[in-house]
């Protein structure tokens, strides 16, 4: 009789209550020793003068320079990221063609290698010594050391981002509606624009929140192409580097704090937009 | 000739999805091509429709070279099978995507768009129903959504994939009475494809038969039913049994009983013989036929379905009319076929000879 009512009490799913307790435990500890410790001592140095020496910290003319420069370079790496992305998602997930599996092993690339060799791999090709650096030079093109070099470091470390949010949804939605699209006489822009993008413009936006978010905070592959000039070629991150270095705490912490309230809009902006278009975020999912 | 398929062919890879199909379609007409899963005939609907092209072979449509007209401009309404009908926008936009999309210049107003858009809906019964997403209609309603968008821009032919494939019986019952109807209304020349035989037999005008990348048979549905042309269409239609016979000087031996037919055309040698459960008598008697122990009976309201093994251990079916037959499980019996299909065993699922039509079929006098 015992053994009957303890069966029925334990749902054939759940688990004891000490095992649910334990991981929720572990997963909030967790989450607080390495997220929210950290978060809230950046915010604490940056404060620890008072506000005046905060804004101060800020709107120093080097640290404008850097924001400025962060901003700009985010601006124009993530909609070349997304052009890139909508390409080869729409290649990949749309088309059969050879030596597919490989291009796919290839837009991972950024993630798996160190960032200071993407830096590095600009340096070797467009350095003063690099493969193509004299000729660019004596057409008076300077790449590295300049906010192009910034650029094309941050578009090689960002570039799968818009790509990999992108590929599996597209794949899973498969070419039906295009080719619906086609048969009732649409164009090919026509058909992109009305039903494929649509039909990603949630996966697309994700893409560009991350891709933006890491734009904004690289520091790997800057720091090798930067040069470190103060005010011309030090982005957020290295600025932060600079000021650390030179023991101005207050300020270092100030410029961070910025770039950790990034980091926290882009939470907020995505889960706000998983709140209020949840469920057509899932329906753009679902299979009829 | 309205629609004329000329030797199509197509080849995935190693594999020969249509192997010169040819098929000709008189205007109006409500074809079906029916045939088991990797017969072509999706393949061949998909050329039509333009979404796949043909390694070999030409379509004339109207005088027109159909294949060369891009899928954009030929007009060709287009049903999938899972419908693909685009999520994100609402039933009524759904239907005038093809109007919406056309250029500005030829593009209708508005309000004629909108006007079009409730002709529409009205006419596959979703008045009311145009400000839903497709997420929030049930299985038939989507696939009547599907039909609205594809007849939008007055389509020249409609091609439907499985067209209730993804529907439940009773649903499916009903669409498919519903769409007969609604073909009756349009007058579009219409071709689906299924598997499903009840139904291609049911709705079509013509049936053609296709069976691995070939057509095996095109005709009425009566036609195709009464005068199988082939062993694959004598077994795919009416579930036909198959029995192993000898053929010498014309008469056909199966299982010890000689059919009363003479098939003089099918040589000498061994044959396969199809005979449908209903084109069986059954005799409590072991005179004559074919001999066999009743194994299993089960009623079916006014018919009666009797399951009988004969000696070699293979099993018959049989359906008599309630009340034809008293005979009990484990009763000897002998079966005498009506009619019977007989096909030479070497030409299984090939085409035989033209002049041998109709003669492979007979019926078997009263006795």
């Amino acid at each position: 009789m015992t053994d009957l009512s303890a069966a029925r009490a334990a749902d054939a799913t759940a688990d004891p209550f000490w095992i649910r307790a334990g991981c929720v435990l572990l997963t909030v500890s967790f989450i607080a020793l390495f997220l929210v410790v950290p978060l809230a001592a950046v915010f604490t140095e940056a404060l620890c003068d008072g506000l005046g020496a905060y804004f101060e910290a800020i709107i120093e003319r080097d640290a404008v320079a850097a924001i400025r420069l962060t901003l700009l370079v985010a601006a124009i790496a993530v909609p070349l990221n997304v052009v890139f992305g909508l390409a080869a998602a729409w290649a990949i997930a749309k088309f059969e063609f050879w030596g597919k599996s490989f291009l796919i092993t290839l837009i991972d690339l950024p993630f798996s290698i160190s960032p200071v060799i993407s830096g590095l791999v600009y340096v070797l090709l467009f350095g003063a010594h690099g493969w193509f650096g004299p000729t660019l030079d004596a057409l008076g093109i300077k790449v590295i050391f300049t906010v192009s070099g910034l650029v094309l470091a941050t578009m090689l470390v960002t570039f799968p981002f818009v790509a990999r949010e992108l590929i599996p949804l597209m794949q899973e939605q498969g070419t039906d509606e295009e080719a619906a699209a086609v048969s009732l006489g649409a164009s090919g822009w026509s058909t992109f624009f009305r039903v494929t993008l649509p039909n990603v413009k949630w996966g697309l936006l994700y893409g560009v929140l991350l891709s933006n978010a890491r734009a904004m905070g690289e520091f790997g592959a800057v720091s090798v192409v930067s040069g470190h000039i103060r005010g011309l070629t030090t982005t957020m991150p290295l600025h932060v580097e600079i000021l650390y270095n030179e023991y101005s705490f207050v300020a270092a912490f100030a410029v961070a704090s910025l770039l950790a309230l990034l980091a926290l809009v882009t939470l907020v902006l995505k889960s706000l937009l998983e709140w209020q278009f949840g469920g057509e975020i899932a329906a753009t999912h679902r299979h009829h | 000739m309205f629609l004329e398929i000329s030797d199509i062919a197509k080849r995935f890879g190693s594999f020969n999805a249509l192997k010169g199909v040819s098929l000709s379609v008189e205007p109006g007409t409500f074809l079906a091509l029916l045939g088991p899963s990797g017969s072509g005939k999706t393949t061949l609907l998909r050329i039509l429709g333009g979404l796949a092209f043909a390694d070999a072979g030409s379509v004339k449509f109207e005088g027109l070279d159909w294949l060369s007209i891009p899928a954009r401009e030929r007009r060709a309404g287009f049903v999938f099978q899972n419908y693909a009908l685009f999520k994100h926008m609402t039933v009524a936009r759904n239907i005038s995507f093809g109007l919406d999309v056309r250029a500005r210049h030829e593009r209708p107003s508005r309000a004629q768009i909108d006007a079009r858009v409730e002709e529409l809906l009205s006419l596959v019964q979703l008045d009311g129903l145009g400000g839903r997403y497709p997420a929030q209609l049930s299985g038939g309603q989507r696939q009547r959504v599907a039909l609205a968008r594809a007849l939008a821009i007055a389509p020249r032919m409609l091609l439907l994939d499985e067209p209730f494939g993804a529907l439940d019986a009773k649903v499916r019952k009903d669409l498919r009475r519903w769409l007969r109807g609604l073909h009756e209304k349009t007058g579009v020349t219409t071709i689906f494809v299924t598997h499903d035989q009840e139904e291609a037999l049911d709705l079509a005008d013509q049936v053609a038969i296709m069976n691995e990348g070939r057509i095996d048979q095109a005709g009425t549905p009566g036609d195709v039913y009464e005068n199988p042309r082939t062993a694959f269409v004598a077994e795919f239609l009416g579930g036909a049994n198959v029995l192993e016979g000898m053929s010498e000087a014309g008469e056909v031996n199966v299982e010890g009983h000689v059919l009363a037919h003479r098939y003089s055309e099918v040589g000498t040698g061994p044959v396969r013989v199809y005979v449908r459960p209903h084109d069986i008598d059954i005799e409590e008697t072991e005179r004559r036929g074919i001999q066999g122990t009743v194994c299993g009976r089960l009623g079916m309201g006014p018919l009666v379905r009797y399951d009988i093994a004969l000696r070699g251990g293979r099993i018959i079916e049989a359906v008599l009319p309630h009340g034809a037959q008293g005979a009990q499980p484990g009763d000897r019996v002998s079966l005498r076929p009506k009619r019977a299909f007989v096909f030479p065993h070497t030409h299984i699922s090939r085409r035989l000879p033209a002049e041998m039509r109709n003669v492979t079929s007979l019926h078997v006098v009263k006795r």
